[in-house]
């Protein structure tokens, strides 16, 4: 798996990971608004469900730039592992999540065989991810304890804002990146080669 | 033995199993015993300070507390219609709970959110970083390439904050008025992580790093009987609490 | 008897797409003997950047197309050397001094790099001590990088290249990003490294700073080809032409080439102003600084004219872009701003940045479209929303042919060199229509032909339209050439220096 690596493309992964990760927290404060919002009539836990799409944009952005087997779970291990780093307060519980958030990403796109990467497919591993990491937290966070019509809202609303991240902007960033041409000799950006002077 | 001392990758390994193990009970006095002992081996076994541990806690315990009212509202099984739950507003809250049988529930999710919580500040506020990536790269077989990538990425923060305010400053100051969650910072800043991995994977390799060749290391985490015995001592004991805790 | 060479290039020929059709290497041969301090000097956009990165093997392992073209490190071929090899022969030390760790003190960068080359661990303290001691940076070892100056930050790195004991260092426009004190101490460092039998080899667009220490400086031209050898200081004069046709600084004292203009009413004046250091930037201008943090400025006042130009000196990290955040509502102050009488805490920011415009350190971070001749075109309309399409390309393309920026119209802004992105920066924001420009850092990483078409512009602007210029430069030729007014940063204070008084 190392080995085809290169290290600029492991550090653009992990950077890329560090700027969603800086434009979660600033998310953060917009979430925490909801949250108070919500905490009287009991669906605090939603307040933060519109940006958790950004949870995922690192293997998003990832695996649409680089299109190779992996990408999607290693982008958000090394997302987890920084945000570790960073001193959150689940410590290492985020690597876990990190290792679900990555797989349900990239499912749709391995069943695809690791070949399609317009829209549709993105949106599709969007909302599958969404599913799994919905699944996850019914285990690991107890929300098998919550009855089914709050949980529906949640899904509903994590759904939508993944979409939104992961199966729209993302795309968008990195073909406008593409075009930019600052992504020369990544995947995406094809085997385009215009000769742009006049 | 402090906590920092505890090799950090059988440490996180240990935090892993033990939260996938609580994932499997509902005993609030487990929850609550696995947060408390957390905390105080943090306050008594390490070099957290006891300010740190509050500031870390904060956060943690909002998240509690938004998920026990949760629970006390919405659990499964309870007797809440469809119309109650269109008109909540309507009812007092204390009605509404002194109503409820949720309490236990609601305990359950809070308990074991702190749980987790105190297994996570305590990794959090004894581990320090570099330490645990170079141990995940002798004791767990990450590649070098992939873990000084991430130290590289991780020492970039501030400056990546710093670029991100003046890059919307930059844009405010075109006339450009970019909202909270605009694309276009965004994009600039993407643009500037390309070019960042650029020149800091070349400044690396220029420096001889190279993903395959062998390296000396100047400081390798080790593993000792100490540490196997803690993470067993951790295991053994969140089992033993599931065996005969009763509540 | 020959001496070796510690870099031979032989017909090197490079471009960054495959099938495109600009080479920027295109033919390159050069040879560099062992032991010496080499300066090779070269237009931006002539390619000496990246003939630094494929001489390293850099390119084309990280992109790029090597299309022909031999390789020689002390006489053994680059190919057969993987990266770990290549370092005891060649490493690299970068512009940015951001971008050049990724450790978070120089001990552990120091250790980073012998690890990368197998030196046994019980070594490294030694060694490290020993370098920190040779090049007097002993207290930066444990520093976090990120809180170092800019000049702190290269001394950094070129420690690192020294404790890995490599018989070549290359340093890329290395005193690009710091003042002229700081380089002056690296420089002194390298002459060192050079008495040890180390080889230097730099590349600038300046000469200046290196003349006493060159053995030999050589002219770079189109396509990164030798345009000329063998300069240094005793035969620099003969080739003054040379470095005109290539557009490069020729050393000397700096001569005016316009009379200063009289001094108008000031448009932005500062009244007692204090400025505080803060970790960051804070987030709201509005919220108080830290209380305990030092003082960049104190109660410090100034004006600056209408219609003039005006610099603000200062070596780098002394706070002179904080200040101008300070003046755009960007940072706490505290203290009165005037912005033609106006108290710059009435005043809305939309107002404010309807009559003054800023062009950044990084210029890439102010481009708002994907198109070069769009970014001026988008400026334009702001300036003037009702102006036709047509009119507003012409113009556009007029203002980019003025910049030389004319054939790269189609291009993405982010496809430039920094030299031509600044450049288009500039241009933008003098298309914005603002009557204040403020500018940081105008002429950094170009040329003698761009910088002075930058400035040149600007001043006909001035003339033409009133326009009022600052510049922030670390400097002092650059003030004292082109500046009507100057104020240094020292003592925490704006101090008004005459031209005279910068001693060049």
């Amino acid at each position: 798996m190392g080995n085809s690596w290169k290290l600029k493309d492991v550090l653009l992964i992990a950077i890329s990971a560090v700027l969603f990760g800086v434009i979660y927290l600033g998310c953060t404060y917009i979430g925490g608004i909801f949250y108070g919002l919500l905490t009287p009539v009991g669906m605090a836990s939603l307040g933060y469900e519109p940006f958790y799409g950004i949870y995922f944009m690192a293997a998003a952005f990832g695996i649409y730039v680089m299109r190779k087997p992996g990408t999607g779970l290693i982008a958000e291990l090394l997302a987890a592992v920084l945000e570790c780093l960073y001193g959150n307060y689940f410590g290492p519980i985020i690597i876990l999540s990190g290792l679900v958030q990555g797989l349900g990403f990239e499912l749709i796109i391995a069943l695809k065989g690791y070949k399609k990467y317009d829209r549709a497919t993105m949106i599709e591993a969007a909302v599958v991810c969404s599913v799994v990491t919905m699944i996850y937290n019914l285990f690991i966070s107890g929300y098998n304890q919550i009855a089914v019509p709050v949980l529906a809202i949640m899904m509903v609303v994590r759904i939508i804002s993944a979409i939104i991240f992961c199966g729209i902007v993302t795309p968008i960033l990195a073909d406008g990146l593409a075009k930019a041409g600052v992504l020369k000799g990544y995947a995406v950006a094809g085997d385009v080669s215009e000769d742009l002077e006049d | 033995m402090k906590l920092e001392r505890w090799n950090p990758s059988l440490k996180a390994g240990t935090i892993l199993i033990s939260v996938i193990l609580l994932s499997f009970q509902y005993l609030v006095s487990l929850n609550l015993l696995v947060f408390g002992i957390s905390l105080l081996l943090l306050l008594f076994c390490s070099d957290a300070r006891p300010r740190q541990i509050g500031a870390i806690l904060i956060p943690a315990a909002v998240a509690a507390f938004g998920l026990f009212v949760m629970g006390l509202y919405y659990s499964r099984g309870s007797s809440i219609t469809d119309s109650q739950l269109s008109s909540i507003s309507a009812v007092p809250y204390a009605v509404r709970a002194a109503m409820s049988q949720n309490l236990y529930s609601a305990l359950q999710l809070a308990t074991r959110l702190l749980a987790y919580a105190g297994l996570g500040i305590l990794f959090a506020l004894s581990t320090d970083g570099e330490y645990f990536i170079s141990s995940l790269m002798h004791q767990c077989r990450l590649s070098p390439k992939f873990a000084y990538g991430i130290l590289a990425a991780f020492h970039l923060m501030p400056g990546m904050i710093r670029e991100f305010r003046s890059v919307r400053t930059a844009f405010a100051v075109r006339g450009v008025h970019a909202g909270a969650l605009s694309l276009k910072p965004i994009f600039t800043m993407l643009v500037n992580s390309v070019r960042w991995s650029e020149s800091v994977a070349m400044a690396m390799e220029s420096k001889g790093f190279c993903g395959e060749a062998p390296r000396s290391y100047y400081a390798v985490p080790k593993v000792r009987w100490a540490d196997w015995a803690g993470s067993f001592g951790c295991i053994g004991a969140i089992i033993a609490g599931m065996l005969f805790l009763r509540y | 008897m020959q001496r070796e060479k510690a870099l031979q290039l032989e017909d090197l020929v490079f471009r960054f797409q495959e099938k495109g059709k600009r080479n920027i290497l295109d033919h390159v041969s050069l040879e560099i003997e062992a032991g010496g301090i080499t300066v090779l000097m070269g237009s931006s956009g002539c390619g000496k950047s990246t003939l630094a990165a494929v001489a390293a093997g850099l390119y084309p392992e990280n992109g790029g197309f090597l299309e022909s073209g031999d390789i020689r490190l002390f006489g053994r071929p680059l190919k057969e050397l993987n990266q770990q090899q290549r370092a005891a022969y060649l490493t690299l030390m970068f512009q940015n001094p951001d971008l050049q760790f990724c450790m978070n003190t120089l001990r552990k960068e120091m250790q980073f790099c012998m690890e990368n080359i197998c030196v046994p661990p019980e070594q490294m303290d030694e060694k490290i001590a020993c370098a920190a001691e040779r090049l007097g940076v002993s207290e930066l070892l444990d520093r976090r990088l990120h809180s170092l100056s800019g000049g702190e930050k290269q001394k950094a790195a070129l420690a690192c290249l020294y404790v890995m004991e490599s018989r070549c260092v290359l340093l890329d426009e290395c005193f690009a990003n710091i003042d002229r004190s700081a380089a002056r101490e690296i420089l002194e460092l390298l002459l060192r490294m050079k008495q040890e039998g180390r080889t230097v080899i730099a590349i600038d667009h300046q000469a200046d700073l290196w003349l006493d220490a060159a053995d030999e400086i050589i002219l770079l031209g189109e396509g990164g080809r030798v345009a000329a050898r063998g300069i240094c200081r005793e035969n620099l004069a003969a080739y003054r032409p040379v470095f005109q046709e290539q557009g490069l600084f020729y050393p000397q004292a700096p001569e005016r080439l316009y009379p200063p203009r009289p001094a108008g009413d000031p448009v932005l004046s500062f009244r007692d102003v204090s400025i505080r250091r803060g970790q960051t930037v804070k987030k709201k201008w509005s919220r108080k600084p830290e209380p305990d943090e030092p003082f960049l400025l104190r109660q410090a006042s100034a004006d600056f004219p209408r219609g003039c130009m005006t610099a603000v000196l200062g070596p780098s990290g002394s706070g002179k872009t904080t200040t101008f955040l300070a003046a755009l509502k960007q940072y706490p102050y505290t203290g009165t701003i005037l912005l033609n009488g106006r108290d710059l805490s009435r005043l809305r920011p939309r107002e404010l940045y309807q009559q003054m415009g800023i062009v950044f350190q990084n210029p890439s971070n102010q481009f708002i479209t994907q198109n070069v001749e769009e970014e001026i075109c988008a400026s334009l309309r702001v300036w003037d929303r009702q102006m036709p399409e047509e009119a507003c390309r012409q113009r556009a393309d007029q203002l980019l042919e003025s910049y030389q920026l004319g054939r790269y119209r189609k291009y993405s802004p982010y496809m430039l060199s920094q030299g031509q992105q600044r450049r288009l920066a500039v241009l933008s924001v003098l298309a914005g229509g603002q009557k204040l420009l403020l500018l940081d850092e105008p002429t950094y990483g170009q040329d003698d032909r761009s910088s002075r078409a930058v400035m040149q512009q600007l001043r006909q602007k001035i003339e033409d339209e009133g326009l009022t210029v600052i510049f922030i430069t670390h400097d002092r030729a650059l003030a004292a050439v082109w500046a009507d007014r100057i104020y240094e940063l020292c003592g925490q204070k704006l101090v008004e220096r005459a031209p005279e008084e910068l001693c060049l």
